[in-house]
């Protein structure tokens, strides 16, 4: 018993029962703060999320997209661009055009538009004079009380018909000025039936298509300020950001410019419109990621956007190709984008190009036998052979090789600069490449690009299908570049 | 007569009054209940007060009650204290109980997939009320548990108290001892962060070095050559299926030896030779019911209180970046308590220090009751178990100290400076770059040069003109093998963090500047820089710190740290000392050999136009040394007749080297806290 620390059985009682008490206590406590927590656990995790997707888009994509995400013209499109995250710069002056060209519309009708006749609204002059002349009859017909709510009716639709602003500005003034209106039998107005006479002045029809008028046609006007903007974003059309722009504005000499300009640029203002993906941007860059992008070689010179997630055979955990994504939807500035984020964009998205079909014989290429080529390989042209490697000409059948696209830097395949010495230095020293000449073995790796793989780069990563792009002189031609590339 | 047509519970009232007919009935409830213990008997025994009953009812739920029937109705009062058992082996078995109870909650949370794996422990961090609560501590629980099972071996050791009779109490215990590690162990691996597969792969690397049949021992203990989805599954349903099995038999075992034997009194009280546990006098007889009853309840809200209050205020289960095989982390450890086997893998072979070793000192340890079969407990009598027990715990000790990355593991000062500075949240620390606060954050390069200066701003513009700043202007003092030319340091600088590091190339600092005097926390970092290079000045001499802070994204900033310092031999992490004592500098080469530049007579270096050297070997003719001119290709070159050129003198030039690493902080990512 003395050993007992707490000697006294109502001792170890109370504390027992404080202990008890205290721990639910702090467990509530801890429990109320919960939301908060993880609230801010959220916030903390998606800020962590956001500087490991730094690093590995630093070190996995800035190389092709750049370093800040504006892309490299002719090899990636920009990620860090208002384009990419759909943020129009035309949306808000194309609405308030739209807006005020279907109240013209409904003040007026149109004729013709798509083939159709559209009457005009409620609201014409002919409708409110029919109205007008109902109720001056049916004025006549009550008692002074009853009459009372038709006669302010009628008073706006005076207010309406009048078509001459001087009036208008001095019945306002009239009004404002608390004088009783017209003929009005019963002048003492409320401030809601004050407004509304207001109001009514103020969309008074003559008056309203000349403010219209003025605010789309004026000097400062809405079609001046597209026009600005347009100019603003002129570098466009080249960029890809509006590729149909053209198009549009040579159908513009038309009537229907505004009209056209809001339904054709509509699908382009946006990435993921103008391919027609249906999801969110997350989901669009999520889904490249793991798929790639099937026929981006195309379009980038050879620069191909391979899968990245291991999902896809590429090398990134989904956390990892999630914390890129992070990192990448951080750029959007949601509508604060500025004409300044626009330029910044060195190269922006660009539309497949429409499939023109086999023009004239088939060309005569390679194929993938490389003692075959060997024996039959003509002399090389260094200089062309250069324009080849690098995409600034297009092969013989007409599409770009592009090599140098994912030789550069050793990032996705090895470095152009010194190609030929580490073959010499290197690769022929190896036992499987014993009776190998530097020729033979740069043959081998661009028909069969799988055959052997150099160590540090991934298998599967280049085209296997140069064997039948290449004509022999083209082969010839780059073999002789990369001759060059000694170093 | 009954009143209903079958005697009950009115007749009583009828006969004896309902009040005490109720009385009567709660009683007997009560002590069916409790197994013999009346309504007076609960009430004396919650007062303290001695049984008025003989014999005494306190032994009854003992005798007839499940819940009590393994533990004694009475204690030897030399044992009930704190000393000499610390009650210790209670602790562990409550904290069996403990970590079953949070476990089992937080397997409601959890697959054990690599896929979902860390997506669930987030999720249980920022998705489950009291997750994080109760994962801190189920975590806890378990280092806890881990102690306690240890010292109550200590103890148990100490005392004496394996031997005769109880030498397989002992031995069950060790089993338990390793049980509990083993849980520990297989836990540490199912958060999939990278510190929980680590310090698991290490554990687990001892696996291969099993003769003759490592491999297949290694696949059967990671799943695959490497630990991944199979592996992740095996951890999981050992730590929560098998070993949980294993413990709770032999736990039960273990007790009822314990309850079998009686619990060993402190060897002084007993005459040598004696086991007097079970011939408790009545003089000397603590009952279960009311006094250790109530101290262990009080002793479950104690520890209880202790455990939450630790995790409420001090104590979050760590949790790192999701597990990544392709990168290992630096300093990487294994759980402290299997520490002592890292650092006896560094003494030596991996089969005898990993495998045999461990296994002989678990084996040792389990028989070694029936080895040390003397029979006095007596401190005095046992000079030699006590030292060899006193000397194993000092030899475990240092072993597990030499297991600490800080022992004998060689990584290069500059490394191992930069990685100190921004290494991400592990082992519930972080590199003190992290702690920078946002704000703080001001864009523009900062160098150690104006620490300690008298006039920061010349400081500042001294080291500007030693690096070159972007201008071009600065010391030529880097040779640049590949275009055969001098730079400077600040381009050396630059095509580490732009090339390599991939730093924006305009984010690239044209001049360095004053630490603003409203970023106190940069500036900590900017000292700490410089005096982790200070405390290195033999491997880095002349070093130099330098800080790039650029803004990245919205939110979102870049820090560089940079360490420059001119080249001298290292060697295991210890710099190496030439034959005249001082240290050996590491000077420009090629093809092995030290590379010679022309000179004029002022010593200086002689360039032609771009800053292109002249390059020479030192060759020895008749005792004297000559410098032949030599190419960038290492081949001597010749004039018009075919002799060597000669230069009249040349030098060595001493290399520079420059080290970055860098950490992107967001304003939301909070380090600080």
């Amino acid at each position: 018993m003395d050993r007992l620390i707490i000697k006294s059985i109502e001792g170890r009682i109370m504390l027992g029962i404080t202990m008890f008490i205290s721990i639910m206590i702090l467990i509530g406590w801890v429990a109320i703060n919960e939301p908060g927590r993880m609230a801010e656990f959220v916030e903390q995790h998606e800020g962590r999320s956001i500087e490991r997707g730094a690093e590995l888009f630093a070190a996995n994509c800035s190389s092709c997209h750049g370093i800040n995400g504006y892309g490299i013209g002719g090899r990636a499109p920009a990620l860090n661009s208002p384009h990419f995250f759909g943020y129009d710069y035309l949306a808000s002056v194309n609405n308030e055009i739209a807006s005020l060209q279907r109240e013209l519309v409904d003040y007026d009708g149109i004729t013709g538009l798509g083939g159709f006749d559209i009457p005009d609204q409620i609201g014409t002059q002919e409708l409110l004079e029919n109205r007008r002349d109902e109720l001056i009859s049916q004025i006549a017909e009550v008692s002074d009380e009853e009459a009372r709510d038709l006669r302010v009716e009628l008073l706006n639709i005076e207010a309406r018909l009048i078509d001459n602003s001087e009036q208008v500005a001095e019945r306002i003034a009239a009004i404002e000025a608390g004088e009783p209106m017209g003929d009005d039998a019963n002048p003492e107005l409320t401030d809601s039936e004050l407004e509304t006479r207001l109001a009514a002045l103020q969309s008074n029809i003559p008056l309203r298509r000349v403010a219209i008028d003025e605010a789309l046609n004026g000097e400062e006007g809405l079609l001046a300020q597209r026009d600005a903007l347009l100019a603003d974003l002129d570098g466009a059309i080249l960029s890809g950001y509006f590729p149909r722009l053209e198009e549009v504005t040579t159908d513009a000499t038309e009537n229907n410019y505004p009209l056209m300009l809001t339904q054709y640029l509509a699908s382009d203002a946006s990435r993921l419109a103008q391919i027609e993906f249906g999801g969110t941007v997350d989901s669009y860059i999520t889904t490249t990621l793991i798929h790639g992008r099937p026929g981006s070689g195309d379009v980038w010179n050879g620069n191909i956007m391979v899968s990245w997630s291991q999902r896809g055979g590429g090398s990134l955990r989904d956390d990892q190709i999630g914390d890129i994504v992070a990192y990448i939807t951080n750029w959007d500035r949601g509508d604060n984008w500025t004409i300044d984020d626009f330029n910044a964009v060195n190269q922006y998205a660009i539309i497949h190009a429409p499939y023109t079909g086999i023009i004239g014989d088939p060309i005569p290429t390679v194929g993938p036998n490389v003692e075959e080529i060997l024996a039959n390989l003509p002399e090389g042209d260094a200089t062309h052979g250069e324009a080849l490697y690098n995409g600034q000409e297009a092969l013989e059948i007409g599409v770009p090789a592009g090599c140098s696209g994912c030789h550069a830097n050793g990032a996705v395949g090895p470095d152009t600069v010194g190609t030929w010495t580490r073959v010499q230095n290197q690769r022929l020293t190896l036992p499987e490449f014993a009776d190998y000449t530097a020729e033979q073995y740069l043959i081998e790796s661009i028909v069969q690009p799988n055959a052997y793989v150099v160590p540090g780069y991934s298998s599967g990563v280049m085209n296997a299908n140069y064997g039948d792009q290449l004509t022999a002189q083209d082969l010839a031609d780059i073999i002789a570049y990369i001759a060059t590339q000694n170093q | 007569m009954s009143l209903l047509p079958f005697p009950s519970f009115l007749d009583d009232v009828q006969e004896k009054g309902w009040r005490k007919a109720v009385m009567e009935g709660v009683d007997e409830v009560v002590e069916r209940a409790t197994a013999g213990l009346n309504i007076q008997d609960v009430r004396e025994a919650l007062r303290g007060e001695d049984p008025s009953r003989r014999p005494n009812p306190r032994l009854s739920p003992h005798a007839d009650g499940f819940w009590l029937h393994m533990r004694p109705g009475y204690f030897h009062k030399d044992i009930t204290g704190v000393y000499p058992t610390f009650r210790l082996g209670w602790l562990s078995t409550y904290f069996v109980v403990f970590e079953t109870i949070t476990g089992l909650l937080l397997m409601l949370w959890y697959t054990p997939s690599p896929e979902i794996a860390y997506g669930n422990m987030l999720s249980i961090l920022n998705n489950v009320p009291l997750g994080q609560f109760m994962r801190d501590l189920h975590r806890l629980g378990a280092e806890g548990m881990v102690l306690i099972v240890s010292l109550h071996m200590m103890r148990t050791w100490i005392t004496g108290s394996y031997k005769k009779p109880r030498q397989f109490t002992w031995f069950t215990g060790v089993l338990l001892l390793v049980f509990t590690g083993l849980l520990s162990f297989t836990g540490y691996l199912l958060p999939w962060d990278q510190l929980a597969l680590w310090a698991v792969t290490i554990g687990a690397s001892m696996a291969e070095a099993t003769p003759v049949i490592g491999q297949e021992v290694n696949l059967i203990v990671r799943g695959a050559p490497e630990l991944g989805a199979n592996g992740l599954l095996r951890f999981y349903l050992l730590h929560v299926l098998a070993l949980p099995i294993f413990l709770f038999i032999f736990t039960g075992v273990h007790y009822y030896k314990v309850i079998v034997h009686g619990h060993s009194l402190p060897p002084q009280k007993e005459n040598i030779g004696e086991d007097t546990a079970k011939r408790v006098p009545l003089d000397k007889r603590v009952y279960f019911i009311p006094d250790v009853l109530t101290n262990e309840l009080v002793w479950i809200g104690v520890t209880t209180f202790i455990l939450t209050v630790l995790v409420v205020w001090f104590y979050h289960a760590p949790l790192e970046n999701h597990a990544d095989p392709q990168v290992t982390p630096l300093g990487t450890t294994a759980p402290w308590y299997f520490l002592w086997i890292q650092g006896a893998l560094k003494l030596g072979d991996k089969f005898f220090w990993g495998i045999l070793f461990p296994t002989v000192v678990v084996g040792v340890f389990a028989v070694m009751p029936y080895l040390d079969v003397t029979v006095s407990r007596r401190y005095a009598h046992r000079r030699v178990s006590l030292s060899l027990a006193m000397l194993t715990i000092s030899f475990m000790t240092v072993l597990s100290y030499m297991g600490l990355p800080e022992f004998a593991v060689a990584t290069s000062a500059e490394t191992e400076i930069l990685h100190e500075l921004t290494f991400e949240p592990a082992h519930s620390h972080v590199g003190v770059a992290r702690t920078i606060p946002y704000d703080q954050l001001v864009a523009g390069a900062y160098t150690t040069a104006e620490l300690g200066a008298e006039n920061p701003a010349f400081a500042i513009e001294d080291f500007e003109i030693m690096v070159g700043n972007g201008d071009g202007a600065g010391e030529l003092v880097v040779y640049d093998h590949d275009t055969n030319t001098f730079t400077t340091v600040y381009d050396l600088l630059t095509a580490d963090l732009v090339g390599v590091a991939h730093l924006d190339g305009a984010d690239m600092p044209n001049s360095f500047r004053l630490v603003p005097d409203d970023a106190p926390v940069l500036h900590e970092v900017l000292e700490e820089l410089h005096h982790e290079i200070e405390l290195n000045e033999g491997q880095l001499p002349h070093g130099w710190g330098v800080i790039v802070v650029s803004n990245n994204q919205e939110g979102l900033r870049r820090v560089d740290l940079a360490i420059g310092w001119e080249g001298v031999e290292i060697d295991q992490g210890q710099v190496v000392v030439g034959e005249d004592g001082e240290p050996v500098e590491l000077v420009y080469q090629l093809g092995g050999q030290p590379l010679y530049f022309q000179t004029d007579d002022a010593g200086e270096l002689v360039l032609s136009e771009t800053n292109t050297p002249n390059l020479a070997y030192a060759v020895d003719e008749d005792g004297t040394t000559v410098y032949y001119a030599i190419g960038t290709d290492g081949e001597f070159l010749v004039d018009d007749a075919g002799n060597r050129i000669a230069y009249e003198s040349a030098t060595t030039m001493r290399e520079r080297r420059v080290e970055t690493d860098h950490v992107y902080l967001h304003e939301n990512s909070a380090y600080f806290d």
